[in-house]
Parts: C-alpha cells; structure tokens; sequence
C-alpha cells in the first residue's frame, strides 16, 4: 500500500527536495540520493510546494533541482532547512544582466 | 515496443491520424470552409488572418509556412485549399510540391459563395474518397514528433506533470524519437542552463538567440518579464528563483542533449530533442508545433485547459488529481497520483509514453472526442525589434 | 437627393432602452480556448449565436483591454437579445471580468466558466440551460415601430476611393441617411499602426486625433457641408447624433467588428475585393462593386454597376431597409465572421 510521499527529489542529483505534504517542525523524511537514502529533519515549518535541504551548502555554492542549478546559496544550508528567497538568489535575474 | 503502425504520406512521414482538412487561405474565406465542412467528417478551421496590404514580408512568409506546414503534416491524407481570389490561392504551388493530395476552390472564380460551395463540396468529396483508401502500415516509433506544451500551469506543473513529460520525452528521444520543446517566453531565465545541453556550439548560440529575442520584444512592449518573475504568487507558491521556474517548464522536453533550435513552424531536420521558437499563446503554439511535423502532443495543465487541435490528437495530463477529477471529460492522465504515492515520476513517465504510443496507433484522446479544434494564425512578433535595430 | 423609403419595420425594446432589429442570443467566448463550448452551446439553437475569435490567451495589456472592449460592445449590441460569457478560468480576458463589464451596462447576461463546471460537457450544459433563462427573460421585450431616426447604419471605407460615378451614389446614400436623423458611423482605414492613435497598451480614447489622410481627404471631398465628430474603434459614440468617423484597421473583417461593437444596427458593405462577409450582431448589406464583384451577383444585396443609373442610391437604401425586415444573403448562408485587430502579438 504506497505511502503518501512527503517530500519529492525531482533529480538524483538534487540538493533540494519539493515538500509535497506541510512540514511541521521536527517532521522527519526521506529521499533517495542517488541511490543512497538521505533522512533529514524539517528544522522550520516548511509549506507546499517549498522546498527542503538534502545537502549541507555554503555561501556560494550551487543549488541544484531539476539536475540544474536554480541558484546560488546566499548562507550556509544546513540539510532540513527551508531553502527560499532568504538563503537563495538567482544567478540570472535582472539585477544580474550585463 | 519498436513498430507502431501508421499512415505512410507520399512526403516520406508517418501519420497518426487520416484527416482531410479544408483550409481557409485568409480569413474572409472562413465562412466558406466551414460550410463547405460542415456534416463531412472533414476537418475545417477558421482563423483570422487578412492580408494587408503594407504587410511585412517577414509576416507573410511566417503565416505562408504555417498554413503550409499544417497542410502538409502527415497526419493530413488531402487538403482543400479556399481562396478568395486566385493570387490569394498561391499556397496550392509550395503545397503540392511538397507530395501532398491537395485541390483548391476560389470563390471569385467559382462564381461567388453559393456556386463555391456546391464546387467545394463536390472537390472535397474526391479528396474522402482518396482518404478512405489510406490504412496503417509498420513504422518505427523514431518516426513520431512529440510536441510538448503546458497551459494553465500552476505550482504543481514543475512538480508533477512536466518532470513526468520529461520522462516520457526520454523514452522517445532513446528510441529514436523528436520531441519539440517550445514557448520561449517560459524559457527565460533558463537559457543558460539549456544552452550546456546544447549538442553544439551552434544549438548553444540559437538557444541564447531565441530566447534573448523574445525577451527584447517584451521588453519593448514595456513589460519586462524577467524582472517581474517569479511573481509575487509564483514565491508564495514555493518558487524561488526564475531558472527554477522555467526550468519546471523546460522539464516537459526531458533531459537528453538538445539537437536543433528551429524557427516557428518550421520542421526539425534533426531527430531527438528540439526547441522550437514559439509565443506562450497555447493555440498559436500547438498550430507551429503541427505545422513543423508534430503527430501527436501532450498537454500539461494544473486549472485544466479543454485545448485540442483539428488535426493534432492532444494528451490532456493534469498536475493535480482535483483538477483531473473535476474536469474529467477533458483530461486524460492524472499526474496528481505521483502526490498520492500512487505513482512514481518514472512510472507515471511510462504511462504517459504509453498513452502516446497508444493514441498514435488511434486511440481517441478526450479533445478529438468533445470535437476540440481550436486553432489561430501567429503573427510575426519582432517588427518591434527590427524598427529598433534600424533607427 | 433619393427619396428615404418607408422603413415598415419593428424593432425590440430592450431594458436599457435601445431598438434592436434582430433578437439573438449571443454565446461569446471570452478566450480562444472557450470557443468549442460556446460553439457546442448555440448548436442547435436557431436563436443563438457563438463568436469565434482568436484572442484572449497570453494577450499583453493593450491587446487584452481591446479584445475585452470589442467583446463588451458586441456583448452589449441593441440587437442582441441576451448574452451569455463562457470563460475557461485563467484567461487574461477574464471571463468573470467581462460578463460584469456587460452586465453593468445593463444588459441580460449570464456567465458559465469552464473550470467551474467541470469541463466542456458540463459547461454546455449549464450554458444551454443558462439561453434558456435568458430566452425566457428576453420574450417580454415589447416590440416597437422603428423609424430611420432610431437607426445606427455602420459602413466601411472601401467605397472612399472609387471612382466618382460610383463613389457619388454612397455619398448619397449617407446624405440621406443623415437627412432623416440616423446616425452613421464611417469606418475610416488606416494603414496599421499600434493602438490606431493611442500609444501601445492604451485602450484608444474619445479624443482620438484624426491626422487627414486620404481617407479622411475623401471624407470631406465628399461631405463638404458636413461636420463630424471622431470616435475611438469599436466604440463609445460621442453622445451628440450625427456623423461619426471611426478610424479602422484596413482588414474589412476588422472595420464590420468595430462598427458593430460600436453599435450599429446595419452595416453597409461595398465589395470591392474578397468575398462577403457577415457580422455575429449586425446584419450586413453587401454592394457589390463592378467589374469585381460581378461575380458574386448572387451573394449581394445590390450590384453597382460601372456607370450607375439615378436609382442607384434608391436601391441601396431600399436593400437597408429590407434588411431591417428579413435576413440579408450573408446571414441566410450563414457567414458570421469575427476578428479582433491586434496592436502586439501574443507573449
């Protein structure tokens, strides 16, 4: 009998997760990353469709979803923290055109 | 499954469909077709399209290789051309020349309305006749054009249905498939990303061309969509940043290297993964992907969109399972289920490649059978920009 | 100067107080992909009729204002009886927002949303049952004789640049016209331009100026005791009764559309080029054109010829006038075309 997912990783290679089901602090789920399973802790609330750390990120590095980068992180990530307009920027928006 | 079995055109393509179509050459001739249509079982459309006459040649070339191109895709056995006047009836030459059955009625020459009408019906009966003869043979499915699309996205779509699609488009491009990726305007912001998966420094540029060219005609039409995105809704919604959000749209293409850019309406002379240069408009861009080649298409939608295409069979796949609930007459797949862990990505993936092997071999999708036609002629968006570049 | 004939017809009153000379049901889609259900909706019925058009998906701002003040106009038409507004839910011509933009001008309106009811099927349903209503409603309407002066006659711009002898006979009969208290709204080409006067993104505005061109040049060629006033396209009519220029995109399609959103009762169509063609709300009168539109004798009301005789213009008025009584060629064969002239292209 399948499981209602919490959480969905789009691509193997994904630092984030989509939360499909609210997170409520403390809420433990798990992923699979490429091939190993990932179990982070939700350390805020986390709403739908945001999205949840699988991966530790410093200043700076890539955030990939899709298999892509989305952006950069703007502080360190822990795994399980919210990743959203407070610790990630785009790499293309308009500010950022040459 | 590597054969499939379709209709084989004198072009060299494969039909998934046997229509015979009767096409309006400018839009006063509209009224016409459609009674010249109207009880045969044929296709008709209707658009809007009038020449002027201080029509830009670029127009006239774009709107001339759409009706051409939707003429001639595979999935058409016979067109009827309708005209007005003879030099508006000029597409029979292009039309013909490419291989396909085709016959034309100008109602100046037929002696007005009444007396083209009766003409039509009589010249539109000989092409059903020649289509009825018409049966499926063994193909391989590497001859099928997959155009992808989505329509009243939600937050859902980057989540469900489009990553689902992208499953399904892999599986066709590695059995020797195409699939079109199109709607530049929700490419932006992603350009970058895509351009890596170009196939070669050429497709790169392109990619980087087209999307930054549609960009500057919003721009000059005073909106500006990069800085407006993701919108205010789009954050609430869990969308960080614009590349994530249009690559949720690009998703639909799936992951392998793209091959080709082409322009709208024009019919990828590469196999695999292409994008195709296209306004957002759904109609306008199901009409460029027919036009180009497309036999069948899948049709992403989180509100639920009823769009079809005369000639085209559109899988409808919802996002979420209310919306393909609600509006069950028209959707054909749920990818909501991936959300009640009914399905996985992949396995939803399958199922959509399924159905398109299915619906090419004749299976009816829900559109084809509430009768969906819709269909519109694209006009040719980048005067704006050519004035600009001349001043 | 022709004799104006009788017009010995009647008209329909309608709650806001307007004479209508036909009593339809109007089924409008408020963007392209409603159409197949309001298409599903007025099959059948005799009294309905469902617009096609192209518009309403991924529109920028002036296009979409545009597309909402046609379909408002057409929505709004003395001559229609009831409208109702299919929508889909997502459009930027909002479905919800156009049947208020109608309903506010007082005109029986219903509204179904696709989404809402749970796809096509379910929309025709409810939108065969919503004509009902508006059917129902609309009977009461008393009707009334209708005299020249109640009239609103539209007419395109083709017969500006003809030859004298054929261009003295449409002068004549808006000289007419004008004599006995109709107003007589000019559709006025121009080549395209965005916004035909307004900046792009703006909905064009009363005070439209009105550059002359030749069009305009003719115009007053051919009225040089007349005064006029400029309305925007598609409509509002100053409030003062007379003579209304209108300027027009040159797509004749497009100039019967604005002159029908902008609520003329009749249009008169001179066919110099490509083939008749209706309006959803508004009878059309074709005049064919000689030596091009002989050809389509069977199609049109009346056929000028090349050098008309002195009952020419007689002809013309008596062919409005019948077309006030029964239904004119272009709606016996059922011809209804639409077009919405774009200022940008879709995004």
């Amino acid at each position: 009998m399948p499981d209602r997912p919490a959480v969905l990783l789009l691509d193997p290679r994904d630092t984030v997760a989509v939360v499909v089901r609210p997170l409520a602090p403390g809420t433990e789920v798990e992923v699979l990353r490429g091939g190993k399973p990932v179990r982070v802790s939700a350390e805020t609330l986390i709403p739908f469709g945001h999205k949840i750390a699988v991966a530790s990120m410093e200043p700076g590095d890539p955030v990939i979803k899709y298999g892509e980068v989305i952006g950069y992180a703007t502080a360190p990530i822990r795994p399980g923290q919210h990743v959203h307009v407070h610790n990630l920027r785009s790499d293309r928006a308009r500010s950022a055109r040459e | 499954m590597d054969e499939i079995l379709l209709y084989r055109r004198p072009m060299g393509t494969w039909g998934t469909r046997n229509h015979v179509l009767v096409l309006p050459l400018v839009a006063s001739a509209s009224g016409v077709a459609r009674a010249i249509a109207r009880g045969t079982g044929a296709a008709w459309v209707e658009h809007d399209y009038e020449p002027a006459p201080d029509e830009l040649p670029e127009n006239r070339e774009r709107v001339a290789r759409t009706l051409t191109g939707f003429a001639t895709n595979p999935n058409v056995a016979a067109v009827l051309l309708v005209a007005d006047t003879p030099d508006h009836g000029v597409l029979m030459d292009p039309i013909r020349a490419a291989g396909q059955r085709v016959d034309l009625v100008v109602v100046a020459e037929a002696g007005g309305v009444r007396r083209a009408i009766a003409q039509g019906r009589e010249r539109l009966e000989a092409l059903c006749a020649f289509a009825s003869r018409c049966v499926r043979e063994k193909a391989p499915v590497g001859e099928l054009i997959l155009g992808t699309e989505c329509g009243g996205s939600d937050a859902l779509s980057g989540i469900t249905a489009n990553p689902a699609l992208g499953v399904a488009s892999d599986l066709l491009v590695d059995a020797g498939g195409t699939v079109i990726l199109a709607e530049t305007t929700e490419l932006i912001g992603a350009e970058h990303l895509l351009a890596r998966r170009a196939a070669t420094p050429e497709v790169a540029r392109d990619i980087y061309r087209i999307i930054h060219r549609y960009e500057a005609v919003v721009l000059a039409h005073g909106e500006d969509i990069r800085g407006a995105n993701p919108a205010p809704g789009n954050i609430e919604g869990g969308l960080t940043t614009i590349e994530e959000k249009s690559l949720g749209a690009a998703k639909k293409g799936g992951t392998r290297p793209i091959r080709q850019v082409v322009e709208y309406a024009v019919r990828p002379t590469a196999r695999g993964l292409v994008i195709m240069d296209t306004p957002g408009n759904d109609i306008e861009q199901m009409v460029g992907m027919a036009a180009g080649g497309a036999q069948v298409a899948v049709f992403t939608t989180g509100r639920g969109t009823p769009t079809g295409s005369p000639i085209l069979p559109v899988i409808k796949v919802a996002t979420n399972s209310a919306t393909a609930q609600r509006m069950q007459d028209n959707i054909d797949l749920d990818a909501g289920r991936i959300l009640e862990g009914e399905e996985t990505l992949e396995s939803m993936g399958q199922k959509i490649y399924e159905t398109i092997l299915a619906v090419a071999q004749g299976a009816l999708t829900k559109a084809e059978l509430l009768g969906h036609r819709e269909f519109a002629v694209s006009r040719y968006p980048f005067a704006v920009l050519d004035r600009a570049s001349a001043r | 100067m022709s004799d104006l004939p009788r017009l010995e017809a009647v008209a329909r009153r309608r709650p806001q107080g307007s004479l209508g000379i036909r009593h339809r049901l109007l089924v409008v889609p408020s963007v392209v992909c409603a159409a197949q259900a309001a298409h599903g909706i007025a099959e059948g019925a005799p009294d309905a009729q469902a617009i096609e058009h192209q518009h309403g998906c991924s529109q920028l701002g002036g296009d979409a204002r545009l597309t909402e003040h046609v379909l408002t106009g057409l929505g709004t038409h003395p001559n229609v009886a009831g409208t109702l507004v299919v929508g889909l839910g997502c459009e930027t011509v909002q479905g919800m927002v156009l049947y208020r933009a109608i309903a506010a001008r007082g005109q029986r309106a219903e509204f179904v949303g696709i989404q809402q009811a749970g796809g096509t099927q379910a929309a025709v349903r409810a939108g065969r049952d919503a004509l009902e209503r508006l059917r129902q409603a609309s009977a009461a309407d008393p009707e009334v004789p209708v005299s020249w002066a109640d009239l609103t006659v539209g007419i395109e711009g083709g017969w500006l640049s003809l030859p004298p002898a054929q261009s003295r006979v449409f002068a004549e009969v808006l000289e007419a016209l004008l004599g006995a208290g109709a107003v007589v709204i000019q559709a006025v080409p121009r080549p395209s331009a965005p916004g035909l006067g307004a900046g792009p993104g703006e909905v064009p505005s009363a005070s439209v100026d009105l550059p002359a061109g030749d069009a305009e040049r003719l115009v007053a060629r051919s009225f040089p005791a007349r005064s006029w006033e400029v309305a925007p396209y598609a409509g509002p009519l100053p409030p003062a009764r007379g003579f209304v220029l209108m300027p027009s995109p040159e797509a004749r399609v497009a100039q019967k559309t604005g002159l029908a959103a902008a609520g003329a009762h009749l249009i008169l169509s001179p066919l110099t080029g490509g083939l008749p063609a209706g309006s959803p709300v508004a009878p059309v009168v074709h005049v064919g054109i000689a030596p091009y539109a002989r050809a389509f004798a069977d199609d049109v009301e009346v056929v000028l010829g090349e050098d008309p005789p002195p009952g020419a213009a007689g002809a013309i008025l008596r062919a409005l006038a019948s077309a006030c009584r029964e239904e004119t060629v272009a709606e016996v064969l059922g011809m209804t075309e639409m077009a919405i002239h774009r200022i940008a292209p879709t995004m």
